[in-house]
């Protein structure tokens, strides 16, 4: 029986788990994860009013319900576990640990106080344990840099009416507090072109009829492209006399962040030689995401996409790929990785001889926090949530800790009593 | 009699979906056969008449068919094959968050199969994401209701 450790229990460990599943039904799996609840991504990156998207944990859930994959929670790789640790208990290792770090401008003044990556806010309107209680306040002016679809979420995130969150997980004391400022203009600004801008046109369309927001752009939309037409549509759709405007301003580049009296102000230049000023309360940056500094396997060259980069180790997800392509793309990616490990192992490249989890010391399993606690979470925030919500995350890890030491004892009772 | 369900994917969910019909029909223990099927590797001159389909089809980005369900669609439009007897059900998975496309990849497929000659039979399920049911359990209710009205007259006759 071939023994894999899955580091990461976001979409791409899921659905790596789910292939190799199909193709190894007996192959014990355990997918670890350094947070004591699972699904990464998918509770704290997808933003947090696109339930629809966040729905894919149901079948994730079976994973761990029906197919025999053990869930490790509050086991960080890396701290509570070495590498090497892993990988003499595993035959094989797969890292899933996808990309957790804003990227930055990389220009002068790109580390001033006022700049958050957009990555940073998902997180924390989505509740994250290690978001931070320092949520940041927008004021009334706000620059956007980046023209993707995380610039997307976090428009809506600012400017969607709070009753407008109806059935979602959002954090409504962190969206209060981020809006608290008196929000009264926002510049979008990005590098390319309108045709060229990355938006999706879908995800744009929802901003579409968002009451008391008028968009502009800086200079009229003649191009003739999928997010011309609804950047056009937005602008002669909105509402004139609304008191939140947002500009959106195409084919700037950001040349530098300098400190002003009232907060700072973001330099551009365009591609003819046009410059650009805009002064800011805050700074949003939303150009994707890089490895923070507590990467695993630094030695492994971060552009190439080698699927495994030394023998017995596989890489998935954005871990491997980088920080592109929506959840189902990565689910393409994930069966190709599967495919190559179980390749690998009926070659007999990998060899099948590790126990597994029973090889890890004690003091994993008395830390780890399995499904069954998980699904003990998943009731107490579904049952905190108030009627027009899904669920109230529970941000505090102790909490999250106490919750599943509570369930783990319940089961153990049940237990004795038979 | 026999079943067929085929399913175009992009997430996995209808994937997941057309396992837990293939799940409840086995259990009821009729004697029914049951196959699933992804629609990518259902060749289109191979679909078999004398089984009732059941189509799982999500929908992805902009009303648009799911990957899985793309090469079938293409060899529907280029083949043209005829499809006339083939008696089908379908379950189309899409988000209300996006009004103008909901579900709109089952209904591609949908109209591709009747284009062809195949007929539609029994209520059009629908599974909203946005909405707090699981795709699941609104596919459970929906195949009672096929099984009443369309497979029930089909097994006493």
């Amino acid at each position: 029986m071939v023994t894999v450790a899955i580091i990461g229990s976001g979409p791409a460990g899921c659905y790596t788990a789910q292939f190799l599943r199909k193709r190894r039904p007996d192959a014990e799996i355990t997918i670890f994860d350094r947070l004591p609840v699972p699904f990464g991504l998918v509770r704290y990156g997808v933003a947090p009013d696109h339930q629809g998207t966040k729905a894919v944990t149901r079948q994730f859930d079976r994973l761990f319900e029906r197919e025999g994959v053990r869930f490790a929670g509050n086991v960080e790789v890396g701290v509570d576990l070495t590498v090497a640790e892993l990988e003499e208990a595993y035959d094989v290792v797969v890292v899933a640990t996808g990309l957790d770090s804003d990227r930055r401008l990389g220009i002068p003044g790109d580390d001033h106080p006022l700049i958050t990556g957009a990555g940073r806010i998902v997180r924390q309107v989505n509740g994250h344990p290690d978001a931070g209680d320092d949520v940041i306040r927008i004021g009334r002016r706000v620059v956007v840099i980046g023209n993707g679809n995380v610039a997307i979420d976090v428009l809506r995130m600012l400017l969607k009416p709070l009753d407008a969150f109806t059935d979602s997980d959002v954090d409504d004391h962190v969206l209060a507090e981020l809006r608290g400022g008196g929000l009264e203009h926002i510049d979008v600004v990005g590098r390319s072109p309108i045709d060229r801008a990355k938006f999706d046109p879908v995800f744009l369309r929802e901003l579409k009829g968002l009451p008391g927001v008028r968009f502009e752009v800086d200079e009229p939309v003649v191009e003739d492209s999928p997010v011309a037409d609804v950047v056009r549509g937005l602008v002669a759709e909105s509402d004139r006399e609304a008191a939140v405007s947002v500009s959106f301003r195409f084919g700037y580049r950001p040349v530098a962040v300098v400190d002003t009296d009232q907060g700072c102000a973001v330099s551009f230049a365009a591609a003819d030689a046009r410059e650009l000023t805009l002064a800011a309360d805050s700074v949003i940056t939303a150009i994707g995401f890089e490895h923070g500094a507590n990467r695993l396997y630094p030695h492994h060259a971060p552009g190439a996409e080698t699927i495994s980069p030394a023998p017995r180790t596989y890489r998935t997800g954005w871990y491997r790929r980088g920080p592109r392509g929506t959840i189902p793309e990565n689910r393409v990616d994930a069966r190709e990785v599967a495919d190559v490990i179980a390749d690998d192992i009926d070659a007999g490249v990998v060899g099948v001889h590790r126990r597994g989890w029973a090889a890890l010391p004690s003091s994993i399993e008395d830390k780890a926090v399995d499904f069954e606690a998980w699904r003990a979470i998943d009731a107490v925030e579904v049952g905190r949530a108030r009627a027009d919500r899904a669920r109230h995350k529970i941000t505090d890890r102790e909490e999250l800790l106490r919750i599943a030491a509570d369930a783990a004892l319940s089961v153990q009772g049940k237990t004795q009593e038979h | 009699m026999k079943i067929v369900i085929i399913f175009g994917t992009e997430s996995g969910t209808a994937e997941f979906v057309a396992n837990d019909l293939a799940d409840a029909i086995r259990d009821a223990d009729e004697g029914i056969e049951v196959d699933v099927v992804d629609l990518a590797d259902q060749p289109v001159d191979a679909l078999d008449a004398t089984a009732f389909h059941l189509v799982v089809c999500s929908t992805y980005g902009d009303g648009e068919l799911p990957a899985s369900a793309r090469p079938f669609y293409d060899a529907l439009q280029a083949e043209t094959p005829d499809l006339t007897g083939l008696r089908y059900a379908v379950f189309g998975m899409g988000d209300s968050s996006y009004v103008d496309t909901y579900s709109h990849g089952s209904e591609i497929i949908d109209q591709a199969l009747r284009e062809r000659g195949a007929t539609r039979e029994g209520e059009y399920g629908r599974h909203d994401a946005s909405g707090r049911d699981q795709a699941s359990d609104v596919a459970l209710v929906w195949l009672e209701g096929i099984r009443q009205d369309v497979l029930a007259p089909l097994t006493t006759k």
